[in-house]
């Protein structure tokens, strides 16, 4: 029989995504930005701090990890994603994230 | 102005101004997810996303907090009367249309499936 298994029907299980998918994804999110110097960019990053972006373009930073992911950010949450390893850990452990 | 130059004056005017900058990226955030809802599309949805950041760039040098504050108002303002009416909202998330749709069973509950006929695999 064809049917590998009987959730094919179903909603996939939601239990997130691996770190190092999270880090390969958010580290092509934040060099997607016009404003950041990709040979700047580490693993490490803050955004402020190391790559000089602004609060709104961190904003829009955010942004592209809600599209990418289809998350759902509330505001005091987003205040929080300032860095690179801010964002893996969130989306990491986010049991939605896609 | 007087009052803003002792140390305690400086530490409110900080913490007004770090409101501020908190509502500023707040309200550039609802902005950008609201002309998405109006521009459907990827291509001119990044204009009109360029023009927005144009115009909150403009302001971006002033030093007054009253008119920072004038000016944050005046967006808000602005803001409510173009807001769409049915923002997209990802599903799962409380604005989403399938929030709290099929809850997790409470633990009392046991699904107990007898019949066998559950099981597809075994076909």
């Amino acid at each position: 029989w064809g049917l590998l298994g009987r959730r094919w029907m179903s909603a996939p299980a939601q239990d997130g995504i691996s770190e190092k998918e999270a880090l390969d994804r958010v580290m092509m999110i934040v060099k997607a930005h016009p404003k950041v110097n990709p040979a700047k960019l580490t693993q490490s990053s803050h955004f402020m701090n190391d790559l000089g972006l602004d609060s709104l373009d961190v904003v829009e930073i955010v942004m592209g990890f809600e599209e990418e992911f289809v998350l759902y950010i509330p505001d005091e949450v987003a205040d929080k994603l300032v860095s690179v390893p801010a964002a893996v850990d969130f989306v990491a452990k986010h049991p939605k994230a896609k | 102005m007087s009052a803003s130059l002792t140390i305690a004056g400086l530490a409110s005017l900080a913490a007004r101004r770090d409101a501020q900058r908190r509502r500023v990226c707040r309200l550039y955030r609802k902005a950008l997810h609201h002309t998405l809802d109006w521009v459907i599309f990827r291509e001119p949805f990044y204009k009109e996303a360029s023009k927005l950041r144009a115009r909150f760039d403009v302001n971006k040098d002033v030093v007054d907090v009253d008119a920072i504050e004038r000016l944050i108002v005046k967006g808000e303002a602005e803001f409510k009367k173009f807001q769409h009416p049915e923002p997209y909202a990802v599903p799962w998330s409380p604005e989403g249309v399938t929030y709290a749709r099929n809850p997790p069973l409470p633990a009392e509950v046991v699904v107990v499936k007898d019949w066998g006929r559950e099981d597809w695999s075994t076909h």
